[in-house]
Parts: structure tokens; sequence; C-alpha cells
């Protein structure tokens, strides 16, 4: 997948994922002691949703933001396995669904949705893996939907504003010749 | 804070691999303790290995973050329906959270690099790992220019319209990203780097004495802990 980006391409998309984990490194710390499951993903949720819109507009390859959020996994797999498989499989999920839906990034709607979507699939696989790996009583917790509905709602919102404001900013520098796709 | 914690690590990092390697194994073995007592008692021991190790001085200063935030949401979860021994487990789980950090501050992202490489994987992937951890730092310094460039201009970040901030602070830090991105690609093409997987590695990195040491030390703590998981239960 890798292979087919040019390095030019890699680059941009390392950059990319260096100002997501600085993002999550500047936020997350401010509300990790929330005791609300997914206020680790809803709170950057607008940054991720902007700046994985202004990656997938500059290099328009399917795999784009896989790449992108398996460099963030990577980074993180230093410090905890779990958090490299919420990414990748929230990533692949992403990818998987846009490229069903619209088969290419080629229309800013695939960028929209891939952008947009990401973060609140994070959110569930990230429940999902504190279910398996917390027990039965972190489980039952985890999965009210109570608790899950407003917090995906929320991250699901924030993240397809940011999304949104990613795709008028690419646009504007793409006007101003600044952002070559 | 990167560059505090960074200086406070150690002459002699342990092998990248092995530090990820241990990090992993001991967060899911951390993670399958189910009783408070062996959670907390494996949480001691890996910071006693710590500072067998040398990594004294940086564990002291992730303890001082780390212990009163586990201690907080420890408190926090016991309120809410964990009693004592849920507090105490979530506490235990959040300073193996960061005990396994701790590993990830040592690592010096060069010999990450040249560590994959040696492990076979494609050049692409090591590089962009490596520009990946190496931006961080810069970024936030980018950030940080902004704020003040934006402070000099009588704009705060707390008193300032969301459509201001827009203009003010993202739009010139994506800027600063793709020229960052375009110097960074000009300067390896510019060295001829093509991704060459043929290509050979500067300075292999190697297993040392102490990488084998930590190894055996984890070994013996992990099998210490599961026993008396198994003795006591």
């Amino acid at each position: 997948m890798i292979a087919r980006l040019t390095l030019r391409d890699v680059v941009f998309l390392a950059v990319v994922a260096a100002c997501l984990l600085a993002i999550s490194f500047l936020i997350v710390p401010l509300v990790i002691a929330i005791p609300i499951p997914g206020i680790r993903s809803l709170a950057p949720s607008p940054f991720y949703g902007l700046l994985l819109a202004v990656a997938l507009l500059k290099v328009r390859q399917p795999g784009t933001l896989f790449v992108v959020v398996s460099l963030v996994g990577l980074v993180l797999l230093m410090m905890a396995w779990v958090m490299f498989a919420v990414n990748v499989i929230a990533g692949a999920l992403a990818e998987l669904i846009v490229l069903a839906v619209f088969r290419s990034y080629q229309r800013n709607e695939a960028v929209l949705l891939a952008a947009g979507l990401y973060m609140p699939l994070t959110v569930l696989v990230s429940l999902g893996i504190g279910a398996v790996v917390g027990g039965p009583t972190i489980a039952q917790f985890l999965m009210n939907p109570w608790l899950i509905v407003p917090v995906l709602g929320a991250t699901a919102l924030l993240s397809f504003i940011g999304a949104w404001a990613g795709l008028r900013l690419g646009q504007e520098l793409r006007v101003a010749g600044v952002l070559r796709a | 804070m990167f560059q505090r914690l960074w200086l406070a690590s150690v002459a002699q990092p342990l092998h990248p691999l092995l530090s990820v390697a241990c990090a992993a194994v001991a967060l899911t073995f951390g993670l399958l303790l189910r009783d408070a007592t062996t959670l907390l008692t494996f949480v001691a021991g890996l910071g006693l290995i710590f500072m067998m190790v040398g990594y004294g001085v940086l564990l002291a200063r992730i303890a001082r973050i780390v212990i009163p935030l586990a201690a907080l949401i420890g408190v926090l979860a016991a309120l809410f329906g964990g009693g004592v021994s849920g507090g105490l487990m979530t506490f235990g789980r959040i300073s193996l959270l960061g005990l396994t950090i701790a590993f990830a501050w040592t690592i010096d992202p060069t010999q990450l690099a040249r560590a994959l490489r040696q492990a076979g994987a494609p050049p692409l992937v090591a590089l962009s790992l490596l520009i990946t951890v190496r931006s961080i730092p810069t970024l936030v310094g980018e950030a940080v220019r902004i704020r003040d460039a934006m402070r000099v201009r009588g704009l705060s970040l707390r008193h300032t319209p969301l459509r201001i901030l827009y203009r003010a602070l993202v739009v010139p830090l994506l800027i600063r990203v793709l020229t960052l991105s375009e110097n960074l690609a000009l300067a390896l093409e510019t060295r001829a780097f093509t991704g060459d997987p043929r290509a050979t590695i500067y300075r292999p990195v190697a297993l040392h004495r102490r990488d084998y040491a930590i190894l055996a030390l984890m070994v013996i703590l992990m099998s210490g802990v599961a026993g008396a998981q198994w003795l006591f239960n």
C-alpha cells in the first residue's frame, strides 16, 4: 500500500501523523481525568477530522487514511498496544466503508466521510476492546447505551464539523497555491 | 515536557525493539491480572526493575505525573460503583500504563528506525515512523510560536472567537505542516533517498548485556506474579 505513494506523499502523511499526535499530547491530558468512556476520542475529534480531510485532499489514494492512522498507532504502540489496535482497526474500518461506498477519494464526499468517520469508530473500537480486556463488570458498564450514544453522537458531530472545516480550508489553500495534489 | 523527560532518561537506553516488546508484554500481562494485590505487586516490581537498570530519574519524573492522576481516577472508579477493589485495580492499571509509557520515553527514534530496518521493515515505513516521531517537538514548537505571535497582536486563545482562531492559528499551522513536509521531501530527494530495500544500515543496533538482564528480570517478575496469583486464588 505504502509503495504506491510517492516519497513526497509519505513524508507529508508522516508530518500529518506527527501533527495529530502533537494535538493528542496537548489535549488528551486535559480530559484524561474525566471518567467518561470515549472522552479521549471526543476531545481531539474536530482536529483529527480537519487534518485527516486535508491529508486526503492532498493524497487522494486508497490507503492514505490507513497509512496516517497506522503511523499514529505505531508511535502509540511504543506506549501501549491497545492504542495501536484501536487506531489501526478504526482506520481500516473507515477506509473499507468509504472505499465500499465511493471506490476512491476523488470526490469530496468520500474525503468528508472518511475524515468524519474515523474518530467515532475509535470510540466504538476502544469500548469494544475495553469490554473484552476489562472483564464482565467493565463490559456491562461500557455497553450501557445511555453512556455510549451521547459520547458517540458528540464525537461524530465534532469530527464531521472538523472534516467539513478541513475541506473548506483545503479548498482555500488550493486556491492560494499552497496545497497541490 | 518531551525534552525534559528525554533528558531525564538514561545514558544507555535499551534496544528499541526490546523496549517496545517489554512495554507490550508488561501491559498485556498487567491487563490479564484480575486481583488488585497481584497487579500492584507487579507494578511495584516493574518499578524496581526500572531503578535497577538505571531508569530511576525517569521513573521519578513520570511517577510525579502518573501517580496523582491514577489516584484521582482510582478514587472516582471506587466512588462510581467499583468499590475499594475496583479503585485499586484502576489505580494499578493506570500506573502500569505510566510505566509502559516510560519505556517509550527511552527510545531514540533514530535507533528505532535502524532496528526496524535490521528487522526487515521497508525503508519507507522506518523513515515515515522516524519523521513522525521527530516532527512532534518541531510542530509543538511551531504551535507555541504561532500562539506567541497571536499574543503580540493582542489575541489570546481563551478570549478569541473561534472564527478568528481558525484564521490566526489553524491556517498558519497547516501552512507550516505543508512547508515542513515539502522541505523534508526535498532534503531526502537531494540526498538520493529512494527507499531502496538493499540500502545498508549506517550503524546496526545490537543487543547488550543490559538488554538480556532486563529480559531475565521481566521473566522472573512475571513468573513470580503469575505463580503467586495461581497459588493464592
